[in-house]
């Protein structure tokens, strides 16, 4: 290896290689920046600002826009619908997660199995995450509604349907559960890559040794699928904080507050209102909260997960 | 050089010159020097901006300017966010075609054209004359632009209807009650019939106090929602649903989608809805049906003292980055003075003559092939002996203020909270939203 190494860094070539390579990565470099990093950091700036109003943007380098240190942060925890958007946050992530990551992980098993038309399932199931996520509240809205078809089979065996997006207990789970639906065949996916990439041999080992589906399930697959089932538990978790397209469609956010989210009321604080930073000092938050929960898990993967 | 070298530096170069090239030339004025042919722009709704045509034909007809009108997708709360980041990061769209809230929200934050400059000196117009109290001004007496329109509300109602139910069409001299007694003999559930539609508009709220010409703030300025009047006008609209069942709950509209067209689909038998309405009855092609529709006034509160028609205006505003000041100028005036010439719609001045509001009217007769006659017209909106207030709870925190009502009114609707903690939350929310504006 150290061979190999110095032989590189011998080549007459090397500095024209290491050059073009550069220029190779400079255009995503430079859009990274520019649409990535910048805007970050535009936004850690003005959450310290009382940029909560009309004002050019210029005015932000021309200082005329006060500082304000934590204040924004410190309104969050004064403002009960942000407090209340935040408790909405936890719970939706808290349901969310669990339930999509199991119902991912049933998907992926049963299109493991050897199925009639296994080839067709596995592309119909792609439809939900593909589907417009404004076409699949619509249809929801419809399925939902107390005049119709779940409410009629809920009548049909005498019993009441709930309001399901406009009842405040059954809200919140209802749009997770159309989240559920509409996001799971992606994840679903990646554990069947997970589960084809499962060893045979251990299968046909555990067969001989007298092992129950179950057991073969707890003791083979979950350890074996663990690294994907780590990745899968960050990126649900992650992409449970981003729910807006599907809120603002199915509820705007209610009935009252009940399935307003942080997201949610981060882009109606700055683009209704009008209070810039304010606003972007959730998002920030947000970013904190997602942060520590990820290194949170990846502390603790130490723990369940096997390479 | 080596052709790696070459290629190389090529790949560069087109790649630095596609991230870094100027990708702004469309927003804002066009302007042909060579041609010396001005454009001006307008940020305005899809609907706005079909109806502008004629004006837009006529406009550049006198002047040889051209107006080009700039369509931001969405609803009106959605149009203006967009128009929002526009107008905050310098872009130079000349216009923004907006109704008295926003253009109250951008006025006090100084972000128009004062066009005092050109009105001190057009020999032609007196903008405090030809508009009266329509015209507003902002930071010591600058103004930012025109009123275009002023709205009224009225009831439209469905004549094959009531034809079919064996009432006779309102006279337009009844109150509320009547109304939704009308409303109970026409609905007809087993057919999908109601009796009226009131789409769920935050003001929809608030009509008792808009009638009876309460303000939402008191004079200190914070929030008069604790005002008993507030707290009726809410029991008062969730009722027609919840207790009379003459129309669609506010919960069915928002699951179903239903907007203010709806009433053209024929399964409601009246509709209060503002003046803006009288353009879309006259699409047959967007808008077909096979039944006639009438106007008339809209009903009263028997225990207000003294009742009032609402509506608000609509205005033209000029963009302080406006590339062509001037001709934005010349356009807004001429919309305000011509727009009720070429669309249907009430304008915003005071003194305009009944010969011209007649031809405006004509017009809507006309376009309705009969069915509302211009005498109807004149009855629904002026001939009734009511005063005007303003459809809006306006002020700084409009936003917020309608965000917590919508919010407030859905728990009480579905019977989540009495009216008393609805009514306290929403005065609560305002009062907070007041404290941090200011």
């Amino acid at each position: 290896m150290k061979n190999i190494i110095s032989t590189y860094n011998n080549l007459p070539n090397k500095r024209q290689e290491e050059t073009t390579a550069y220029m190779f990565i400079l255009p995503f470099v430079v859009g990274f920046f520019i649409f990535y990093i910048l805007p970050i950091l535009y936004c850690f700036l003005i959450s310290v600002l009382d940029f909560n109003g009309y004002a050019k943007v210029s005015d932000i380098f021309k200082g005329e826009i006060p500082f304000v240190g934590l204040e924004n942060f410190i309104n969050i925890f004064k403002d009960r619908v942000a407090m209340k958007s935040l408790q909405n946050t936890a719970k939706f992530s808290l349901m969310f997660v669990p339930a999509k990551t199991m119902f991912a992980l049933a998907l992926a098993l049963l299109l493991n199995q050897r199925l009639f038309l296994r080839g067709v399932s596995r592309s119909f199931m792609l439809m939900p995450y593909v589907a417009n996520v404004v076409a699949i509240a619509m249809v929801f809205s419809i399925l939902l509604d107390d005049a119709g078809p779940i409410s009629a089979i809920f009548n049909l065996f005498g019993l009441e349907s709930p309001l399901w997006l406009m009842d405040k207990r059954t809200a919140l789970p209802t749009v997770v559960f159309i989240s559920v639906w509409q996001s799971s065949s992606y994840t679903a996916l990646i554990f069947l890559a997970g589960l084809q990439n499962v060893p045979t041999v251990l299968y046909e080992s555990a067969r001989i040794d007298g092992a129950s589906l179950w057991q073969t399930f707890i003791k083979i697959t979950l350890p074996m699928i663990s690294p994907t089932t780590f990745f899968v538990i960050i990126s649900n978790t992650i992409g449970s904080f981003m729910n807006y397209g599907l809120i603002k469609n199915l509820t705007d956010g209610g009935p009252g507050y009940e399935t307003r989210t942080l997201i949610y009321n981060i882009i109606e604080e700055a683009f209704s209102f009008n209070h810039f930073s304010f606003g972007t000092a959730q998002a920030i938050l947000l970013f904190f909260i997602i942060l520590i929960i990820t290194l949170i898990q990846w502390w603790g993967q130490k723990k369940w997960v096997h390479y | 050089m080596s052709l790696k070298k070459v290629v190389s530096l090529l790949l560069l170069f087109t790649i630095c010159s596609t991230v870094f090239s100027n990708s702004n030339s469309e927003s804002g004025s066009s302007s042909d020097d060579t041609n010396k042919e001005v454009t001006v722009t307008i940020f305005s709704d899809q609907n706005t901006a079909d109806n502008a045509v004629p004006v837009i034909e006529a406009f550049y007809e006198e002047t040889g300017i051209n107006v080009e009108y700039v369509v931001v997708p969405g609803q009106a709360a959605e149009i203006y966010q967009k128009v929002d980041i526009s107008l905050m990061s310098g872009e130079k769209t000349d216009l923004v075609h907006c109704n008295s809230v926003y253009f109250n929200k951008v006025g006090q934050a100084g972000l128009g054209y004062d066009i005092n400059e050109f009105i001190d000196v057009d020999p032609n117009f007196d903008a405090k004359e030809a508009h009266g109290e329509f015209l507003q001004s902002y930071n010591g007496g600058e103004v930012y632009g025109l009123p275009i329109s002023s709205t009224r509300w009225a009831v439209f109602y469905n004549k094959k209807l009531f034809d079919e139910a064996g009432v006779a069409y309102p006279d337009g001299t009844w109150t509320w009650d009547e109304y939704i007694d009308t409303a109970i003999k026409l609905t007809d559930k087993e057919k999908g019939i109601y009796g009226s539609y009131m789409p769920s508009y935050g003001n929809m709220y608030h009509i008792k106090s808009s009638m009876a010409g309460v303000s939402a703030y008191k004079e200190d300025g914070t929030s008069n929602f604790d005002d008993p009047i507030f707290a009726e006008g809410i029991k008062w609209y969730t009722d027609l649903s919840a207790v009379h069942n003459i129309q669609q709950s506010m919960t069915e509209q928002k699951i179903k989608k239903l907007g203010s067209f709806h009433f053209l689909g024929g399964k409601n038998a009246m509709m209060l809805i503002s003046s803006w309405y009288l353009n879309p009855i006259q699409n047959y092609e967007k808008y077909p049906r096979d039944w006639e529709i009438g106007i008339t006034s809209i009903p009263t509160f028997s225990d207000v003292q003294q009742n009032k028609n609402f509506g608000s205006t609509q205005y033209i505003f000029v963009n302080k980055n406006s590339a062509h000041p001037k001709e934005a100028y010349e356009y807004t005036k001429f919309y305000a003075l011509n727009k009720h010439k070429y669309v249907s719609s009430i304008p915003a001045l005071p003194n305009v003559s009944k010969g011209e509001l007649e031809l405006t009217f004509k017009a809507v007769e006309d376009g309705t092939k009969g069915e509302i006659t211009v005498d109807d017209l004149f009855k629904a909106y002026f001939d009734n002996g009511l005063g005007f207030g303003n459809e809006k709870l306006g002020g700084v925190i409009a936003s917020e203020y309608y965000s917590a009502l919508k919010a407030q009114a859905e728990l009480y609707a579905l019977e989540e909270q009495d009216l008393n903690e609805t009514v306290k939350n929403i005065t609560i929310s305002a009062n907070e939203a007041i404290q941090k504006a200011k």
